[in-house]
């Protein structure tokens, strides 16, 4: 590595180191940044926080009884079953 | 729910269960209202949801169980979306609407500026962070207005779990090309979480 990773390379490679998507090198540059500045290491665990939440905002879902209507539908054209 | 829940579950579809069918739309509908809209958008993502059901209920008995139900199912719909999306010649070059949002973020030194390094967020969990609705709302609204390929991309990865590689068959960008509009739809979104937790 020819020199130390700035916070601008921490910001735009962000998604790639907490995915583990980095190479080895990388990897090491970037926890070695992170180790050292508070405001990349802030950055990092919010970017995770935000995956958390965006995973979770998947799992949020309408009423049973709407979803019920919405199966019901589905079936009155499948008289077979 | 465990292998045996979803064998049973899926024999009771095969039997044509009324009742196991109301259960598989309580569980999966939504999810997979958010992946067509993702796809295709608000104005037809009703109708391919509905679509996806109708062809599950024909499928179901040659369902092989070589992924999971939920697997199956999001499969149908992203392509049922991606077929309506090339009907509908709804493509969006690659990044259109992206304005980098940190421009002013970093000195000439590509340090952090002053005043914009990340500021601590009050709530520090995300689950803390979703008991407000308005954030939530706020979110989801963000969602919507990304670009295309960005919202795709976040949707299919970060919601559903979809793979760089069935991503890119969807979108058709590289996936290097994939994992940068990743980044920045979750960029966007936390810049949303600042602006809610910290605001000006």
């Amino acid at each position: 590595m020819k020199h130390m990773l700035s916070c601008k390379d921490i910001h735009d490679r962000g998604s790639q180191f907490i995915d583990g998507n980095t190479g080895m090198l990388t990897k090491v540059g970037m926890l070695m940044h992170i180790l050292m500045c508070g405001n990349c290491r802030l950055f990092i665990r919010q970017l995770r926080q935000t995956v958390v939440l965006i995973k979770k905002m998947s799992e949020q879902s309408d009423s049973d009884q709407d979803l019920d209507a919405i199966a019901d539908k589905i079936l009155c054209k499948h008289k077979h079953l | 729910m465990t292998a045996t829940d979803e064998n049973s579950l899926i024999e009771k579809l095969q039997a044509g269960d009324r009742d196991a069918f109301r259960l598989v739309v309580r569980r999966y509908h939504t999810r997979l209202l958010f992946v067509a809209k993702s796809i295709i958008g608000e104005a037809f993502a009703e109708e391919i949801v509905q679509d996806t059901w109708e062809t599950a209920l024909t499928s179901i008995a040659d369902f092989q169980q070589r992924s999971t139900l939920q697997t199956w199912l999001t499969q149908i719909v992203i392509n049922k979306a991606k077929t309506r999306r090339l009907r509908e010649a709804r493509h969006s070059s690659l990044d259109v609407d992206w304005q980098h949002t940190d421009d002013n973020a970093f000195n000439s030194s590509n340090g952090w500026s002053t005043p914009a390094p990340p500021q601590p967020w009050h709530e520090d969990s995300p689950e803390a962070l979703l008991a407000s609705d308005e954030l939530r709302e706020r979110i989801f609204t963000k969602i919507e207005k990304l670009p295309d390929n960005q919202r795709i991309v976040m949707v299919l990865h970060d919601m559903e779990g979809l793979g760089f590689s069935e991503i890119c068959n969807i979108i058709e960008v590289s996936q290097s090309n994939s994992r940068v509009l990743l980044h920045r739809a979750r960029l966007a979104i936390k810049k949303v979480i600042d602006e809610h937790q910290n605001p000006l």
